[in-house]
């Protein structure tokens, strides 16, 4: 039987450590990671009185854990959202978007071209161009700039990720140490603040956690790579690219050797390199939308005569894209097809060099390289025609020495606007037809269209720009008594008929020889030009086709020009015309950013509800630590009680002996 | 409270912007239609503006040719006055200098430029005028067959300038007849002449007909071409003229000493603008040494010249009035397209008024309710009570 004394020691040490408890938890209550403590006391196996105390922490581990996850969540989306909705107010804005640019730019031309000798309603196409430069120079800047921020952000979120994994490596090393004083406050508190730090991580990338018995927590990340391990913690880096120094990837260590790691590691790391790859392909998007515009303008400008009869050149500039490459020994450079702009896809492609001077080209689809070609290195210049761009290498080649062709990347920085004079454009067509005065039927002759005035058409173009015509170029159309239509050339040479039965319509492209096969093969490279006749024609009607020279008032050329507004110039799975291309961008924008938003709301409320859970088993609820400080101080004044009683009755037995 | 308050600020911004989203993040297939709509709606209000420009070029034609028209009626009825057996000199003189002046007027209206100083019947070469008058006094046209068109709708193309290659110098002369042989030819009627010439003659084929008078005085007028005869019927030693298609064929001899023959050569069919044919008249009319005969002759081939001008001008009016009047319906067309588009731009992108105040004011009492009850639930804990 033990002493009322013990008893009451007991008590009042048990309760002392209750109330301790307890106002631990109340002063704690707006400690961040805090988790409730309390305190068990167990019964006395040996005597009467109190057993151990015992103090844990309030934790429901599996909502500790779900926590984590819904972190990451959170951070990924959010990141993703905040860093494109940026580019999205420029896309979108009238201001700054390039929707009205565009339709401006076509406006100008509608309106120059219905006064082609106007000199003022020149002037303004061309300032409408110099807004179209400058609008894509911007947004082509801008994206730029907002993927070199978040490249930044990457390299900052891994220094403060670097930090918490050293952190929590170290507080794992002091909790294993201190697993002696297991329910000593101090102890648990330092628990705590690992499990902050934890936490913490969580919003950086998707951890998971896994109990030691030793009290330490290791952390993984859920592709599986460790992170944090019993004897010591993983570091990450950035790693540059060696083709492309904006492109970062991910590596660690564990102190030695750098191994490189999938840059999808979710949390706000994840969505930063998720937003990467957005931007580049916005920018790429924007760069092709230019090209396409700028190549088909160009190329239709040449076909026409500019108002001091020379043959137009070219508008806007298709700049030449460095290459960026590992060789040591050789450099590259790419230019543009003019033409060929339709074959562009927007992708990068990576050139390698092989073994006996072949190469490799492979296109990046999806983040991937697919092998698209190979072939061998003939001199130092190669064309792709059906990817839309040539190469040319300066220096000598070693092999397995890399290239990156970037085409769209780079382009909305650097494309502007060539031409300064208004002379330069050219709205008339480069020939003209006229019926004979001494025609007897009434028809007409109109042409179709120039399409061709490289060296391979019936055009001859000197370093003056001046056009003219080759000696044996179809310029006369004379109708034979059958209503069959003779061509001449201009020593009225016979090159070939048409027959009656193509009603004048497409007299090059339907020209035969007198064994009835096809005189040109392809009449719109060869001469580059065709002509229809419509109306009645009678015996010996006969027309010419001659330079337009002065012809000023002519604007066939700038109705091509103004067709293009309609045309399906940008290519890709469906063909678009340019406005309908930069509404898509425009839109799949807009749609990552909604798929970004709902997702992330999706993930908050789930985080609010997980926190909730949370708070409501380990939080410190004010009013529940106010009764059982009352209900513990209420104990220790009975335990304390005891302890009079007890001295009461020793009192009462001394006195009793006198 | 957070949550009202951002619902709060979103029906604000609508309500000051009037828009429902301000960026493709709120709505992206709202967007996309949005910047698809906005670049139709500009492409089309960009036609409405050429379509005026078209209706202004076109009127500006229209405006000349009718003068034309109307000059060269007035012409052809001062010819018809000069065929009076009566005249003298003096009033053919008088005749002449009216004659003149119009020919002058109209050289004028050939030459019409625009406001920007082009020639709108030059064709491609609108700085050059139209016609121009040589140094020998006769007129030539510069113009090209090149017409200007302006896009007023997305696949409608306007011709807004007609070539005076066509308009004017493309007018058909009278056609003529020439006799080798024993006989010569007149013309009785122009009109009859120039068809049958138009439709008979072939400038690949023969176009000469061969007239053979037997001594019996019976003629053939044989084709040789393909050796049909044409005509045949029979002379007299006083009715030596065979009239054929407003042809007078007069045989010249005496057939019952020996048949006789005359090859009629159909000259190749020419084309000259009107100003020549007025010229050639006022010259005839000024012409002291010329006979009455060949006077009248010349008046006739005038008044013929004429009349094909004056159909010419006046197809072209009908081309003109019909481009004018498709203009106006496009015009119409494209301005309840404009209007449709409009709406659905709205629809999908602007908010309706009083919805939005609605909304707004339902926010605010939602922010108001949710701060008052927040004071209330945090306020009070126990420690208050003990």
């Amino acid at each position: 039987m033990a002493d009322l004394l013990a008893i009451g020691t007991s008590g009042v040490l048990a309760h002392q450590t209750l109330l301790s408890t307890t106002s631990n938890n109340i002063s704690n209550v707006s400690t961040e990671g805090y988790y409730r403590q309390s305190t068990q006391v167990y019964t006395n196996n040996i005597n009467q009185g109190c057993g151990r105390t015992e103090t844990t922490r309030v934790i429901d581990t599996y909502n500790q854990r779900e926590l984590l996850r819904d972190n990451a969540q959170v951070g990924y989306y959010d990141t993703i959202k905040s860093s494109l909705s940026t580019i999205d107010t420029l896309l979108s804005d009238s201001a700054t978007g390039l929707s009205s640019s565009i339709t401006d730019l076509f406006a100008s031309i509608q309106s120059a071209n219905s006064n082609p000798t106007s000199v003022a309603n020149r002037n303004e196409l061309l300032g409408s161009c110099e807004t179209f430069v400058n609008k894509v120079n911007t947004l082509s800047s801008n994206i730029e700039q907002e993927y070199l921020d978040t490249n930044q952000k990457i390299e900052e979120t891994v220094a403060t990720i670097n930090q918490l994994l050293d952190g929590i490596y170290t507080m794992n090393q002091q909790i294993a140490k201190g697993a002696g004083q297991g329910d000593s406050s101090s102890y648990l508190q330092m628990m705590d603040e690992r499990d902050r730090l934890i936490s913490e991580l969580s919003n950086y990338m998707d951890i998971k956690t896994v109990k030691q018995d030793s009290g330490a927590t290791l952390v993984n990340l859920t592709s599986g790579q460790t992170l944090v391990l019993n004897d010591g913690c993983a570091q990450l880096a950035v790693s540059v690219s060696s083709l492309d120094d904006s492109e970062y990837g991910l590596k660690f260590t564990y102190g030695g050797q750098y191994t490189s790691l999938k840059t999808d590691v979710g949390g706000k790391l994840g969505g930063y390199f998720e937003a990467c790859s957005n931007l580049k392909k916005v920018q790429s998007q924007l760069g092709k939308i230019a090209l396409t515009l700028a190549d088909s303008l160009n190329q239709q400008n040449k076909n026409g005569l500019t108002l001091e009869n020379k043959v137009g050149g070219d508008i806007f500039t298709l700049p030449t894209q460095n290459v960026t490459s590992t060789s040591t020994t050789a450099t590259m450079t790419m230019d543009f097809i003019p033409g060929k702009s339709s074959n562009i896809t927007g992708n990068d492609y990576l050139f390698t060099v092989g073994a006996g001077n072949t190469y490799t080209l492979y296109e990046k689809i999806d983040g991937e390289f697919v092998e698209k070609e190979t072939g061998n290195i003939t001199g130092n210049n190669l064309t792709f025609e059906e990817y839309g761009f040539s190469i040319s290498i300066n220096g000598t080649l070693a092999t397995n020495d890399k290239f990156l062709v970037q085409p769209t990347i780079d382009f909305g920085n650097t494309f502007d606007a060539i031409i300064t004079h208004p002379e330069d454009l050219a709205f008339a067509s480069v020939v003209r037809g006229s019926q004979n005065s001494q025609n007897q039927g009434n028809a007409t002759i109109a042409l179709n269209g120039v399409t061709n005035t490289d060296a391979n058409s019936a055009f001859t173009i000197d370093a003056q720009d001046r056009i003219s015509l080759n000696t044996d170029a179809p310029t006369k159309i004379v109708v034979d008594d059958n209503a069959n239509y003779q061509v001449y050339d201009a020593n009225n040479n016979l090159i070939g008929t048409a027959p009656q039965s193509t009603n004048g319509q497409n007299i090059m492209a339907n020209l035969v020889d007198a064994g009835g096969n096809l005189v040109f093969a392809d009449a719109a490279t060869y001469p580059g030009y065709d002509f229809s006749i419509s109306g009645v024609v009678k015996t010996g009607d006969s027309f010419s086709i001659e330079l337009n020279t002065d012809g000023f008032a002519d604007n066939s050329n700038g109705i091509l020009m103004q067709d293009l507004e309609q045309a399906k110039l940008v290519q890709g799975q469906t063909n678009r015309t340019i406005s309908e291309s930069y509404s898509a961008l425009v839109s799949d924008v807009g749609t990552d950013i909604k798929v970004a938003t709902i997702n992330y709301d999706a993930a908050v409320a789930k985080q609010e509800q997980t926190k909730t859970l949370n708070e409501s088993v380990s939080g410190v609820n004010l009013d529940e630590e106010a009764s059982n400080l009352v209900r513990f101080q209420q104990c220790y004044s009975a335990s304390a009680k005891i302890i009079s009683a007890a001295q009461t009755v020793f009192d009462s037995l001394l006195g009793a002996m006198g | 409270m957070q949550q009202s308050n951002e619902r709060l600020e979103k029906a604000s911004a609508q309500y000051n912007t009037g828009l429902k989203f301000q960026t493709a993040g709120e709505d992206p297939t709202g967007m996309g239609n949005k910047l698809r709509l906005e670049a139709e709606i500009a492409t089309y209000s960009q036609y409405s503006i050429n379509a005026g420009l078209a209706s202004d070029a076109l009127g500006l034609e229209e405006t000349a040719l009718s003068s034309m028209y109307e000059i060269l009626g007035n012409v052809v009825i001062q010819m018809q006055s000069a065929v009076n057996g009566t005249l003298d000199s003096y009033n053919f003189e008088a005749i002449a200098t009216s004659l003149e002046e119009s020919l002058n007027l109209l050289f004028d209206l050939s030459n019409t430029k625009t406001a920007d100083g082009e020639y709108i019947f030059s064709g491609s070469q609108s700085l050059q005028p139209t016609m121009v008058k040589n140094q020998d006094g006769s007129y030539s046209c510069q113009a090209d067959a090149g017409f200007r068109q302006v896009k007023v709708a997305p696949s409608v193309k306007v011709t807004t300038s007609d070539s005076g290659l066509a308009l004017f110098e493309q007018c058909q002369v009278c056609r003529s007849a020439t006799a080798t042989g024993d006989g010569n030819v007149s013309y009785s009627n122009y009109s009859d002449f120039n068809t049958f010439v138009n439709s008979y003659y072939n400038s690949a084929q023969d176009n000469t007909f061969t007239v053979n008078v037997a001594t019996d005085g019976s003629y053939e007028l044989v084709s040789n071409r393909d050796g049909s005869i044409l005509q045949e019927g029979t002379l007299t030693s006083d009715n030596m003229t065979i009239s054929f298609k407003g042809l007078e064929i007069n045989m010249e001899g005496d057939f019952t000493l020996g048949a006789l023959q005359t090859d009629i050569t159909l000259d190749p069919p020419a084309n000259d603008n009107f100003l020549n044919s007025i010229s050639t008249v006022i010259n005839a009319l000024r012409d002291e040494n010329m006979s009455q005969d060949e006077l009248m002759q010349v008046l006739a081939q005038g008044q013929v010249n004429i009349n094909n001008a004056k159909e010419n001008i006046n197809n072209a009016l009908g081309h003109v009035g019909g481009r004018l009047s498709n203009i106006e319906q496009v015009v119409n067309s494209n301005n309840a397209l404009n209007v449709i588009k409009e709406e659905t731009k709205a629809n999908i992108s602007e908010v309706d008024v009083y919805e939005t105040v609605e909304n707004l004011l339902k926010e605010q009492n939602a922010l108001n309710v949710a701060q008052q009850t927040f004071s209330v639930v945090t306020g009070s804990t126990l420690f208050d009570y003990i």
